[in-house]
């Protein structure tokens, strides 16, 4: 094992897999696996333990979670960055240092980044992709014997988000869900995997495009009973249609998804459906739910209008 | 509306309840005694009681799951079902056996090992900091230690924080069991944690087969209806229905009736507000009227009222406009409601229930709620009824009028500060008769240019967007139609009109002047005219506008006026009614 380790990326699910199998491997004790927040701990503290020696085992692990310091924003704490830059250049090399820097945007500028970078193991574990999710699913319903439609594979990849610790984790409850059933289809993925709200609201957009009015009211009320506030997610669907507003201006200079990542700052597997659907509507559509939304909003907050009814009035008459 | 007046409704009970708890001789509720004891008792939950039974009888557990979902959806009640499956004598089980020492000391809320917090009441750091401290050792008598933490989205940022830290890394002994209304309060770290189960409010029809199992059991006279109306009332939640049947059962005297849940909730049968709106169809106000007043006189709050009718109305709106009717979400669905919703039509509902909302709005801002409920009656019956309507009944309304005014003074303000006038037909007669297709054509496929790149609308470039092209003349009169009949009536304002033509002139360089009509004159405008195009009438005639626009006043009367104001203020009738 080395004596630095440097991890990045999105997917924790990965990074906390590949820290534990470590642990694991190195076989420490207790005594000789210490954890800390740099949010909370100073990196005096952190170094003073990484230069101490084990205790009854050969090596001792230090993960460092949250090291906030290496990205750009400030971090709460005041750490003493010249004595971290030493001790990487010269190490203990009875100590293995584990860096989790999991959703942490290193700040290349860095000098201390610069030297992590070359001088630590460093992991990157980014969030997989459509076809890698899809290739997970299909292999555990493999195993399971179950089978899985294709419409049903599409919904569980959309409601989990690319993100392999909730695909994981809808996955066993699936798994026990379907205990003596042979089939999966959309119905059984609607009813138990959980959806985020954001995808509510996607959904929302799409049917206000597509003008579906039954599945826009399913939606909304499904929304309203999770507590959801109209207001909110008609701020949030106001955005979505600001969106496609200009997405749809750039298509028109024709700009690829690829060159409007970096202009647009959302999740890139949003922005993604969002280009696809500003791809198939006209301008007049998407600007005719921009003042459909913002009267709904305007009227709610000058108290004309009830918040409940009105978002239904907004829905019924597009 | 409905949302709120459900909550408000479920407070009342909540205090109700409260109080009967309190007293000696307490009575223990519905609610309590048939909560569920066991995972086959949940009703409405299928998806979730059969992914744990499954996974418990594998001994299959994980360290934190969260629950979430509309109130008196289940959420604790599996929590603790969970706790018990988990510790019971005959795990790994896939039901609690409900007798054991262990099972029993759950049930009774006493149990060394499961805690029930309630996140609501202890929202501090301290309590959960507690818990991290205690969590590591291990349970006194039984596997598992079980921490149940209601509404936790009721928590701190700090407690939200220590949790997280132990949610990091429990102990192998210790199952977390989160529930919350609320998902979206809990942060992304936390609900990353867990394994997530949501629960579905229950239908209808589960609430009703709940309640009649209970009613049997329980021997308590109900009529059929009334099952119906206290389920349609809870919206989802098996302990709102069950609440609520407990209330009016020590309200009614002998056999619980449907009315007898009405009047507890205050709100009015369907039967009724199907007459109400079946008068007005028929153009007979009076009785649309007696049935109100009827209805206040027996109790019922004119605001309450106005908001059943909102509700049924827009209960209408959605039997016309869904495919498929959905009857969790439409509670007014009887065959007669039907009826009445294949005579109304579409676009016709739309401004019923403005008109409705309107009243509403002005009925919470005066002490005489309910001669608005009345005005509001004469507005719906003009638009539900469709021959003429008879001169006695306008009588009747302007007798209720001069009520208004003396009985209400927020009222006369209104009719202060605008004005009716009527517009010339004859104006709208030269722009069509003068009609030029391609600069109609030019200047609505430029329309969308006053949005410029930026989303930031003036109001005044929002209401032109909102104006639909329908004509320009040669000599650059622009005629425009607006759905909403305010907006319209806007662009009669001496200042906003003026800024109006300036955006439009300087964006498009011309010497454009404008003419709004609401939508509805324009069709009835149009119809006519077309009609004469058609039988070859070479200058079509239009017939008098007889509809008034209600402008606001202009104060400043020594303003200066651009020429396409005079003209605009000439296009108006000499007829203004000032009410004094
Ligand atoms: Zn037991």
């Amino acid at each position: 094992m080395k004596n630095l380790y440097l991890f990045t990326g999105e997917n924790k699910f990965e990074i906390d897999k590949k820290i534990n199998r470590m642990i694991d491997e190195a076989n420490v004790t207790d005594l000789s696996l210490v954890k800390y927040d740099a949010e909370e701990i100073t990196v005096d503290e952190i170094l003073n333990d990484c230069e101490t020696l084990p205790f009854l085992s050969d090596q001792k692990i230090v993960i460092v979670n949250n090291p906030l310091f290496l990205a750009s924003e400030k971090s709460k704490i005041q750490h003493n960055i010249d004595r971290f830059i030493e001790y990487i250049n010269n190490p203990n090399q009875s100590t293995v240092l584990i860096i989790n820097a999991y959703h942490v945007k290193l700040d290349k500028k860095k000098k201390i980044n610069k030297l992590l970078l070359a001088k630590c193991e460093s992991i990157n574990y980014d969030n997989i992709t459509e076809l890698e999710a899809k290739a997970i699913i299909e292999n555990r319903m493999k195993q399971l014997n179950i089978n899985i439609k294709f419409d049903a594979v599409n919904e569980l990849i959309n409601r989990t988000e690319c993100d392999s610790l909730k695909l994981y984790s809808e996955l066993e409850k699936l798994s026990f869900y379907s205990e003596d059933k042979n089939e999966i289809n959309i119905e059984d993925i609607k009813l138990l995997i959980c959806e985020p709200v954001e995808n509510n609201i996607f959904s929302l957009t799409n049917y206000f495009i597509e003008r579906k009015i039954d599945k826009s009211i399913h939606v909304y009320h499904k929304l309203l009973r999770n507590n959801n506030e109209p207001i909110v997610f008609s701020s949030i669907l106001g955005k979505n249609f600001h969106n496609l507003y200009l997405i749809k201006q750039y298509q028109k200079k024709f700009f690829t998804e690829f060159q409007l990542k970096n202009i647009f700052k959302i999740h890139p597997y949003q922005l993604k459906k969002l280009f696809q659907i500003a791809q198939r509507t006209k301008e007049e559509d998407i600007i005719k739910n921009i003042h459909a939304i913002s009267e709904y909003d305007i009227n709610v907050k000058s108290g004309r209008v009830d918040k409940y009814l009105g978002f239904e009035l907004l829905i019924l008459n597009m | 509306m409905f949302v709120q007046n459900y909550y408000n409704l479920c407070y009342n009970i909540k205090e109700i309840v409260l109080m009967k708890e309190g007293d000696i001789l307490s009575y223990k509720t519905l609610y309590r005694t048939y909560r569920p004891k066991m995972f086959s008792d949940v009703v409405g939950q299928e998806h979730i009681t059969r992914t744990f039974k499954n996974a418990l009888l594998k001994d299959k557990i994980s360290h934190a799951y969260l629950f979430t979902g509309p109130r008196g959806t289940g959420k604790t009640s599996v929590a603790k079902i969970i706790a018990k499956t988990v510790n019971c004598v005959k795990s790994p089980t896939d039901e609690p056996c409900n007798v054991c020492e262990s099972c029993s000391s759950i049930n009774s809320g006493f149990d060394n090992d499961v805690y029930e917090i309630d996140a609501a009441s202890n929202n501090g750091v301290d309590e959960i900091r507690e818990i991290r401290d205690k969590v590591k050792y291990a349970p006194t008598t039984s596997r598992f230690k079980v921490y149940i933490i209601d509404e936790v989205h009721m928590l701190s940022t700090g407690a939200f924080n220590a949790l997280l830290k132990t949610l990091e890394e429990p102990p192998s002994h210790v199952i977390f069991i989160l529930a919350t209304t609320e998902p979206h309060k809990i942060p992304a770290t936390i609900i990353s944690r867990c394994q997530r189960f949501d629960f579905k409010s229950i239908s209808i029809k589960d609430i009703v087969a709940r309640m009649k199992y209970i009613i049997s059991v329980e021997n308590i006279k109900i009529e059929e209806k009334a099952i119906y109306t206290i389920a349609k009332n809870a919206q989802g939640g098996m302990r709102d229905a069950l609440s609520l049947l407990d209330q009016v059962i020590s309200y009614s005297e002998n056999i619980v009736i449907e009315e007898d849940v009405h009047e507890i909730t205050g709100t009015v049968s369907e039967e009724k507000l199907a007459n109400i709106v079946q008068y007005l169809i028929l153009g007979n106000v009076n009785e649309a009227i007696c049935s109100v007043d009827d209805l206040i006189s027996r109790g019922k709050e004119p605001l309450r009222l106005i908001e059943n009718l909102i509700f049924y109305f827009r209960d209408i709106f959605l039997i016309n406009k869904m495919e498929k009717i959905d009857e969790q979400l439409v509670t007014n669905n009887s065959d007669e409601t039907k009826e009445i919703a294949a005579k109304i039509s579409e676009n016709n509902l739309f401004e019923l229930i403005l008109i409705l909302n309107n009243t509403q709005y002005e009925m919470r801002k005066t002490n005489q709620p309910r001669v608005f409920i009345e005005l509001a009656l004469f507005e719906l019956v003009n638009k539900l009824f469709i021959k003429d309507i008879k001169i006695e009944k306008k009588e009747v309304k302007e007798n209720t009028l001069k009520k208004v005014i003396k009985e209400s003074e927020t009222k006369t303000e209104i009719n202060d500060s605008t004005e009716k006038k009527y517009i010339d037909v004859s104006v709208i007669e030269k722009i069509l008769n003068n009609a030029n297709k391609e600069k109609k054509e030019n200047l609505k496929s430029n329309w969308s240019s006053i949005y410029g790149i930026n989303i930031n609308l003036t109001n005044i470039e929002q209401l032109l967007i909102d104006g639909q092209v329908e004509a320009v003349s040669n000599d650059n009169k622009i005629l425009l139609s607006y759905e909403v009949d305010a907006e319209c009536s806007r662009l009669y304002e001496k200042d906003v009109y003026d800024k109006a033509i300036s955006i439009l002139n300087s964006l498009f360089h011309e010497n454009y002047q404008i003419v709004s009509l609401p939508l509805k004159i324009w069709n009835e405008k149009k119809g006519e005219f077309i009609e004469q195009f058609k039988n070859n009438i070479k200058q079509p005639k239009l017939s008098p506008i007889t509809e008034p626009i209600i402008i606001k006043k202009n104060n400043n009367k020594f303003e200066y006026e651009p020429e396409i104001v005079k003209e605009a203020i000439g296009i108006f009738g000499e007829e203004i009614i000032n009410i004094k």
